[in-house]
């Protein structure tokens, strides 16, 4: 399959430009989408091709911009919704759980709601509101799916594969991410929603990450490699469905370990990974590590927030203190 | 109001025929409430909420008359009239009350919330004002698809207070919406009074503020509001967008048939009572010589034979099963 290396961001426009001129059904809405094209310049260029119609501007609503989605979503449409940013989502929590995600279920059937919703997500990192990632609150909910494209090539496919999902999908952007170059195939791409993706193999230790936390994986696995520690990492690419038996998979060659993301741990994507992995049956040989972000408010200051989100630091110490390494003065501690 | 004048155009507008079908309605509505009641004061034990809208039958039944049956409702919490209205079997209704076969949704979701497309019925949750920004997805969807059909989101005076409210009138005014914003103003929400929670003397005022249309209509007059809502229904249908309509009636029950109703004096509540829509129209039928006495009695006899009838229907159902492998369908909660 031939590629063409292009910008996470312009991998988000292709999947959506491809849909829209394959399915007269999919229309843009959110604020700024149109001749702006978009907060962070996903929907570049769609106005001019597809027109007002199809790229609809909104009223800073988030509730009515969900609701009108949903409604859209009901009566045949597939209509795309751009998040603003990061926690500005929370306005769009009721459509999103109280209204789409139930429909499925209310009717028996009857109806759906094939509704994206996509946006930023996470911190750049220099602290400041917006940059919370709540991901895992929506993964919480049965009925909706939720993914988070950690390359320009999955942030395609997994867009594309959500505009032609019947269910209602969450598409998580990492906004580190946005300019990110990387290899991304031409013409129609689609992952599936719900495949976790073994990124490199190893023999001693699984990491697994979400959005950000593959990329810090992928570092530490390089770091390490020279120590004669073997990482294998997996990046989840969907939260829900999450693809558990690959995970399981993993950690049952390797039989341990850590799984890294932003957003906090309680109740979070790692706990939900290492509970998971650990009901399928799979045996530890050291007990697993969740790093995410500290149990704090994200602080304003650059400085300060690199301290709370998760990185390098508690990576190595996570992978020193599963392997029983004493070589690394790592704290765990965020 | 404008109902003032409007009531004798309509009356010669309108037929003998449909009136008489609009008066059946209003007393479908009173019985089937009426039976509800009954049951639940006899201890019958009924699932969900009923939340009667005695008294305010017009606002339902008077919209539905005023759009085309292939228009979308989406009704408000209080909203088992455009059920009625739109022929939804009343059997599956009480097989809902009683845990039944049959029921409207399985038993999966709230009676008064549930969607039913064969009759047009948009679905809700129980988040008052989430029903109108999904209504205007409806009807953009409409618009864009050129379906020529309306939609109508009918909610609460209570509801009329929420950020949802805001939004979706602002949203259906700047899109120009083929949408009929109908506000049920029973003026009161649960137990506070709408002069306590608003400060603009009808509803309808806030409609300039959207830079749309906006009438405050009597909602005790079943043709009014007929002829409201018909009115707003050419506007949106022929591109002019949104309209908001405010129906003034009074509920007489409590919120629900678990409320005891003590929010008003018995004094206030036998004021309301003499305001009766069923009344109303009856009265201007029976001086344009449409009806006679015993006709009233047979649409009465008729609503209640109806309604028992479909009580036994359900009562004779099957109780939902709660057997080995029913988790299974519960389970599937994605469209594959």
């Amino acid at each position: 399959m031939s590629t063409a290396t292009m910008t996470y961001r312009e991998a988000l426009t292709d999947a959506m430009r491809r849909e829209m001129a394959d399915d007269p059904s999919v229309i843009i809405l959110g604020e700024d989408v149109g001749r702006h094209g978009g907060a962070r310049g996903a929907t570049r260029g769609l106005f001019a091709e597809f027109g007002p119609d199809r790229v609809i501007d909104t009223p800073i609503s988030e509730m009515a911009i969900s609701g009108a989605a949903c409604g859209a979503a009901i009566s045949g449409l597939r209509p795309v919704v751009e998040n603003y940013i990061g926690d500005i989502i929370m306005f769009m929590a009721d459509i999103l759980v109280t209204s789409a995600s139930k429909l499925h279920f209310s009717t028996d059937g009857k109806m759906n709601a094939p509704m994206v919703v996509r946006g930023a997500d996470g911190s750049r990192p220099d602290g400041g509101p917006h940059q919370d990632t709540l991901a895992a609150w929506f993964a919480h909910v049965p009925g909706l799916k939720v993914v988070m494209p950690s390359t320009p090539a999955d942030a395609k496919g997994l867009l594309a594969s959500a505009i032609r999902d019947d269910n209602p999908v969450v598409v998580f952007e990492p906004l580190q991410l946005y300019d990110m170059k990387g290899e991304v195939p031409e013409g129609k791409h689609y992952v599936p929603i719900g495949k976790a993706d073994v990124k490199v193999e190893g023999t001693d230790i699984t990491i697994v990450g979400a959005g950000i936390g593959v990329h810090l994986a992928l570092q530490a696995r390089d770091r390490w490699k020279d120590k004669g520690v073997s990482v294998e990492v997996v990046d989840i690419r969907s939260l829900r469905p999450l693809d558990v038996p690959t995970i399981a998979k993993s950690v049952a060659k390797t039989g341990r370990l850590v799984v890294v993301h932003e957003g906090w741990t309680a109740y979070g994507i790692s706990a939900e990974i290492i509970a998971s992995v650990v009901e399928s049956g799979v045996t530890l040989r050291a007990p697993p590590v969740r790093i995410g972000t500290a149990e704090t408010h994200l602080p304003a200051s650059i400085v300060l927030s690199r301290i709370v989100l998760p990185g390098a630091v508690r990576v190595d110490a996570a992978i020193a203190k599963c392997m029983g390494r004493s070589d690394s003065s790592a704290t765990l501690r965020a | 109001m404008s109902q003032t004048n409007a009531r004798a155009n309509a009356l010669s507008n309108t037929d003998a025929a449909a009136q008489m079908r609009l008066l059946e309605q209003l007393v479908l509505l009173r019985e089937f409430d009426l039976r509800c009641e009954k049951l639940w004061t006899d201890g019958e034990p009924l699932v969900g909420e009923f939340h009667l809208s005695l008294g305010q039958e017009a606002f339902t039944v008077g919209t539905c008359a005023g759009v085309e049956d292939g228009d979308l409702i989406c009704p408000s919490i209080r909203g088992m009239g455009v059920y009625l209205c739109r022929g939804v079997p009343m059997d599956q209704l009480f097989a809902s009350f009683l845990e039944r076969q049959h029921s409207i949704s399985g038993g999966r979701w709230a009676h008064w919330h549930t969607a039913f497309e064969q009759s047009n019925i948009l679905p809700q949750t129980g988040m008052l004002g989430a029903g109108l920004v999904t209504a205007g997805g409806v009807a953009l969807a409409q618009k864009i698809k050129k379906s020529g059909k309306i939609v109508v989101g009918m909610l609460g005076d209570g509801a009329s207070n929420t950020g949802y409210f805001h939004e979706g009138v602002n949203f259906a005014a700047v899109k120009e919406l083929p949408l009929i914003i109908v506000i049920e103003n029973n003026q009161i929400a649960v137990s506070t009074s709408i002069r306590d929670t608003a400060r603009v003397d009808d509803l309808s005022q806030r409609a300039a503020g959207y830079g749309i249309p906006g009438e405050t209509v009597d909602g005790t007059d079943t043709l009014a509001v007929q002829r409201a809502v018909a009115a707003a229904a050419q506007r949106a249908r022929s591109g002019g967008g949104a309209t908001l309509i405010e129906l003034k009636a009074h509920r007489w029950g409590g919120q629900t048939l678990k409320d005891p109703n003590r929010a008003r004096t018995p004094e206030q509540l036998e004021a309301m009572r003499r305001r009766c829509p069923i009344a109303l129209l009856r009265g201007d039928m029976e001086a344009r010589g449409l009806l006679k006495g015993s006709d009233f009695n047979r649409i009465v006899d008729e609503a209640r034979r109806q309604i028992l009838a479909a009580e036994e229907a359900a009562r004779s159902y099957s109780p939902l099963p709660n057997a080995a492998g029913v988790l299974d369908g519960l389970l599937n909660v994605y469209a594959s």
